[in-house]
């Protein structure tokens, strides 16, 4: 059998990176989880529970609580605060789905209360990176630190910030626009939704923020603070001279 | 007269088969192809070659499956459980009109000795733990959280591959001696390319913890003397 054609791995990729967007929640918490088992790391910790139990949780609460809400105030334009939930949008297939949490729900009978969880899971992903990225680039550095190492590490972390933004801007205006109406079909439920993001961005910065209390080096996502050597490893160590 | 009211203990139930389970088994069942994706993310938005490395070594897996593959397949096709082609069995991302696209399976090859989905993942999972392994002289001196970091990889590492195991075993998707193999086999792969990486790009290229690196005077070029008192 020979090797798959140039054009069709490219055709293939362009797919495979479109259906992947669709189920990134799912991907950047498999993903994370497996880091966490190998290495334990801290930083992938904190992603693996934000995306897998806290998420889904806050998804759930804020569906319900806007559903409950809109539901007194604007019961006949359900249009404009519900989300679609066909094929596009899910984030399961449908001959698995069957799910109890909202969050996970195939629906076919006009709309779900916004947010959706992919819009939650992202937004609690770019909170959490962009915190650290920031963080990455505010941290003093050590008065004997070398200038080289220390523009090295502002550069690095400068560039993490522009990528972050860039792929968060990306990602979110494909969303909003090839999968339209998976985060609202109305501008109401646009409104809600990205309010309810900013909320999720501001619970990823708050575990980063949780997180540095044990340690940033632990809870560093790209390996730019982790890299810096303990006051300890860069002190003096006394010399003990002996006779012979 | 109306139904009697689910106790707690079918809520739970159902809850556990309603919806932790749909997500779990999509969650197993993209994982060779999600971490392939979730990696290149990560190594393009923080620029860190050593999961820039990893990426290219999970490619290097994908084609060592499609050279065993081919070669075993050539002489004798053999492995396949009861249930091959049970959706749940086919690996990547599936689309709405059933079209499936997987990278296990398009760069390796769909075959049953040795199972994409098992070899690719105990070889990416050796890789892991084999590399946080390398790093023991910097865990030590790190010390505190870091010293059971290995130990803890370990464990859940082959914890983490016997539920792959038991999850492509009772799906039937392959049959349990393809399965042992190419988990064996995979692990095996793993080694190999950590150490291929480690002699081509050098010891910072395996360094997913992104530990800061210990070298000694020797390793740095600049050996140390020690100067005996002139007589």
């Amino acid at each position: 059998m020979s090797l798959v054609s140039a054009s069709g791995l490219i055709g293939g990729f362009k797919e495979y990176l479109y259906r992947g967007m669709q189920q990134l929640p799912l991907v950047l918490g498999t993903t994370s989880l497996i880091f966490t088992i190998t290495t334990g790391s801290m930083a992938h910790m904190n992603l693996t529970l934000g995306l897998g139990i806290l998420m889904p949780l806050y998804t759930f609460i804020m569906q319900m609580v806007i559903g409950f809400i809109m539901n007194k105030v604007a019961p006949l334009n359900r249009v404009s605060w519900t989300r679609s939930t066909g094929d596009t949008c899910n984030l399961i297939p449908t001959y698995l789905a069957k799910p109890v949490f909202e969050s996970f729900k195939v629906d076919n009978s006009g709309g779900e209360p916004v947010p959706s969880y992919w819009l939650m899971s992202i937004a609690f992903f770019i909170g959490y990176s962009i915190t650290n990225a920031v963080d990455n680039l505010m941290t003093p550095a050590q008065p004997s630190a070398d200038p080289t190492g220390v523009e090295k590490r502002n550069t690095h972390s400068i560039f993490v910030i522009v990528a972050t933004c860039a792929f968060a801007i990306a990602l979110l205006g494909i969303r909003f626009t090839t999968m339209r109406g998976c985060e609202g079909r109305g501008i109401l439920g646009i409104v809600l939704s990205l309010l309810s993001a900013a909320i999720a961005a501001v619970i990823g910065y708050s575990v980063y923020a949780l997180s540095k209390k044990c340690g940033a080096r632990s809870s560093d996502l790209f390996g730019i603070l982790s890299q810096i050597l303990p006051p300890s490893a860069t002190t003096a160590n006394p010399i003990v001279c002996s006779s012979d | 007269m109306s139904a009697a009211k689910p106790t707690l203990y079918q809520q739970f139930l159902g809850l556990i088969q309603t919806t932790i389970l749909p997500v779990g088994v999509e969650s197993l069942r993209l994982l060779p192809d999600s971490i392939v994706l979730g990696t290149g993310i990560l190594a393009a938005l923080s620029m860190c070659k050593s999961y820039g490395i990893m990426v290219l070594a999970m490619f290097e897996f994908m084609l060592i499956q499609r050279v065993i593959g081919n070669i075993v397949g050539g002489i004798s096709p053999i492995g396949a459980g009861p249930d091959a082609m049970h959706q749940t069995c086919q690996p990547g991302f599936n689309f709405p009109n059933a079209m499936r696209i997987s990278l296990v399976e398009t760069i390796g090859v769909p075959s049953f000795f040795p199972s994409p989905v098992m070899f690719f993942l105990s070889a990416t999972i050796s890789y892991m733990i084999s590399s946080m392994k390398e790093f023991d002289r910097e865990i030590k001196a790190l010390g505190g959280d870091l010293a059971t970091r290995t130990t803890l990889g370990v464990v859940m590492g082959f914890l983490l591959m016997f539920v792959m195991l038991a999850f492509r075993y009772s799906y039937g998707c392959e049959s349990f001696g393809t399965l042992l193999v190419s988990l064996f086999t995979g692990g095996f792969m793993g080694l190999a390319v950590l150490q291929q990486n480690k002699l081509l790009f050098g010891r910072d290229s395996i360094n997913i913890l992104n530990l800061p690196m210990i070298q000694t005077m020797e390793e740095r070029g600049k050996p140390m003397f020690v100067c005996a008192p002139a007589n």
